[in-house]
């Protein structure tokens, strides 16, 4: 399986702050999680990698035809005026798709996020956790098949949290698409991902690479298994910078 | 009614009433010569009386300084696009901008005048009161315009959105809360240089407001002057009140400025 893109020692710097050689591909049927502390670098290799942004070294190359992106913002990032609805459709939009398609696709998207019922509903009357799902649908919508995800989940309690995570990993056993995500939870890495990447700081690096060759979708006892919970201690402890285990 | 609403209102109508009282009492008192200072009843009086002739000056004035928003809103918001298309454009245009803004519109008033035309006098007031008004929109707008958010931009990006689309799905929205605000200062000052453009138009003129005053300060009618100076206030209160109610209307659903706080 050939990669959707492929970042080879990337680096970006900011005024004293460097990330980077960063190398990372992801291919069409994986799921990446990047755990790290606050500030490593993250979000920013999410950026680098839909190209948000230019890389002071290295290179980035894309699949041909260009994978579909869908990016999950740290905050929702909605705009303010729309609705829901026309938030969730705005992809479809710009891609020109019709109204018609656009409208049935939002709102199949959001109820697939559980909010079917406030797709009318502005920005600002909705909770926070509710404008990260409808962001979420936004980039469900477009029928993405890279998805980039930072920290989409921080924000809503246990279990819808752990609903999402369920239907991600459906989605992801219907569809083959892949996915890179940001999390600080290393519970919720190793449910979900097939590989997880452990950063540290100064500069923002990859330390460890851990493989979770597990199927998905995962069943319901995983969460008890002693294969994960002992992947939750490896991953631990490559962010704590011990050897591993 | 609650009582906090009841004090709300009353609070600043009991003062105005009794500042009026004051008035109508010490020019009474004092003996002050009425073409020095009218009691307000003389005003309000002078007004009754000379209702249709100040009235369809209001008119003229109202109309002017109406054209001339309509034109700065159309011409500050096109120009702000315009500059947001290319930096190029908008280095060598701010400055003209900058210049019109701050020389003073009595200093420019005569030499438009004289070339437009004494004769053309109504289109001379419209092109001074289109360069007053045209400033605060036109830098409201431009910066609104580079207001948007971070994020939204580069979703838009990712997307592959168009300059037409990020223009109207994305910059124009975020920019409207400031242009809205441009404009309601724009509005203001599209009828005080109406008023002003007027003045210096002088006689044969206009049949505006500000020759009203003119007339009636040279037959010492201090009185009428005081009226239509009343009704010159109440214009600009009725345009600020006008352009603040639209701005409510567009915003009230989505931005924090119109929204009720609870
Ligand atoms: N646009 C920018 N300009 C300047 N510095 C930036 C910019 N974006 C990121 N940085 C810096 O780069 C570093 C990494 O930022 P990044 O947002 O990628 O961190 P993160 O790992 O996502 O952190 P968090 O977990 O808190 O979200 C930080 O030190 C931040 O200050
Ligand atoms: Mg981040």
């Amino acid at each position: 399986m050939t990669a959707l893109v492929t970042l080879e020692r990337a680096e970006k710097s900011f005024a004293g702050v460097q990330i980077g050689p960063v190398s990372l591909s992801v291919r069409a049927n994986e799921v990446v999680a990047i755990l790290g502390p606050s500030g490593c670098g993250k979000s920013t290799i999410l950026r680098l990698l839909a190209g948000l942004m230019p890389l002071n070294a290295g290179l980035r190359s894309l699949a041909t035809p260009a994978p579909r992106f869908g990016f999950v913002f740290q905050d929702a990032t909605l705009m303010p005026w729309a609705s829901a609805e026309e938030n969730v459709a705005l992809p479809l939009r710009l891609e020109g798709a019709e109204k018609a398609m656009r409208t049935e696709r939002a709102r199949a998207a959001l109820s697939s996020v559980g909010l079917g019922d406030r797709g009318a509903a502005l920005p600002r009357e909705l909770s926070g956790g509710m404008r990260m799902r409808v962001s979420l649908a936004r980039a469900l919508s477009a029928e993405a098949n890279l998805l980039l995800l930072d920290e989409p989940f921080a924000a809503l309690d246990e279990l819808t949290r752990e609903d999402l995570n369920d239907q991600l990993l459906a989605l992801f056993a219907q569809r083959k698409f892949g996915a890179v995500f940001v999390t600080h939870s290393v519970y919720e890495s190793v449910y979900l991902a097939s590989r997880i990447l452990v950063m540290h700081a100064d500069p923002g690096r990859i330390v460890a690479t851990i493989d979770n060759p597990d199927p998905t979708p995962r069943p319901r006892g995983y969460r008890a298994s002693p294969d994960y919970l002992s992947r939750v201690e490896r991953v631990r402890a490559a962010l704590r910078g011990e050897p591993r285990p | 009614m609650t009582a906090e609403r009841l004090i709300a209102i009353g609070t600043p109508l009991t003062l105005f009433v009794f500042f009026l009282l004051a008035w109508e009492w010490s020019v009474t008192a004092f003996a002050v010569k009425p073409f020095v200072l009218p009691a307000p009843s003389a005003i309000a009086l002078s007004l009754y009386e000379n209702a249709a002739s100040l009235l369809a000056s209001a008119a003229v004035t109202m109309s002017l300084a109406a054209a001339a928003f309509a034109i700065a809103l159309a011409l500050g918001v096109a120009l702000a696009v315009l500059f947001l298309q290319s930096p190029v454009i908008e280095r060598a245009l701010w400055p003209y901008a900058v210049i019109l803004q701050v020389t003073p519109i009595v200093a420019i008033a005569p030499l438009i005048v004289i070339w437009v035309g004494l004769e053309r006098a109504q289109l001379a007031v419209l092109i001074l009161a289109v360069i007053v008004a045209l400033f605060p929109v036109l830098a409201n707008t431009t910066i609104g315009l580079k207001s948007v958010d971070r994020n939204l931009d580069e979703l838009f990006r990712l997307h592959g959105a168009t300059r037409w689309q990020r223009l109207w799905l994305l910059e124009m929205p975020s920019a409207l809360p400031y242009l809205l605000s441009g404009a309601k200062i724009s509005a203001g000052l599209a009828l005080v240089g109406t008023v002003i453009a007027e003045f210096v138009a002088g006689t044969g003129g206009t049949a505006g407001l500000a020759w009203r005053i003119i007339e009636a300060g040279n037959r010492l009618q201090v009185a009428k002057m005081f009226a239509a100076l009343v009704l010159l206030a109440a214009l600009g209160v009725l345009v600020f009140a006008i352009v603040s109610l639209i701005e409510w209307w567009l915003l009230r659903r989505w931005h924090e400025s119109a929204s009720p706080r609870n």
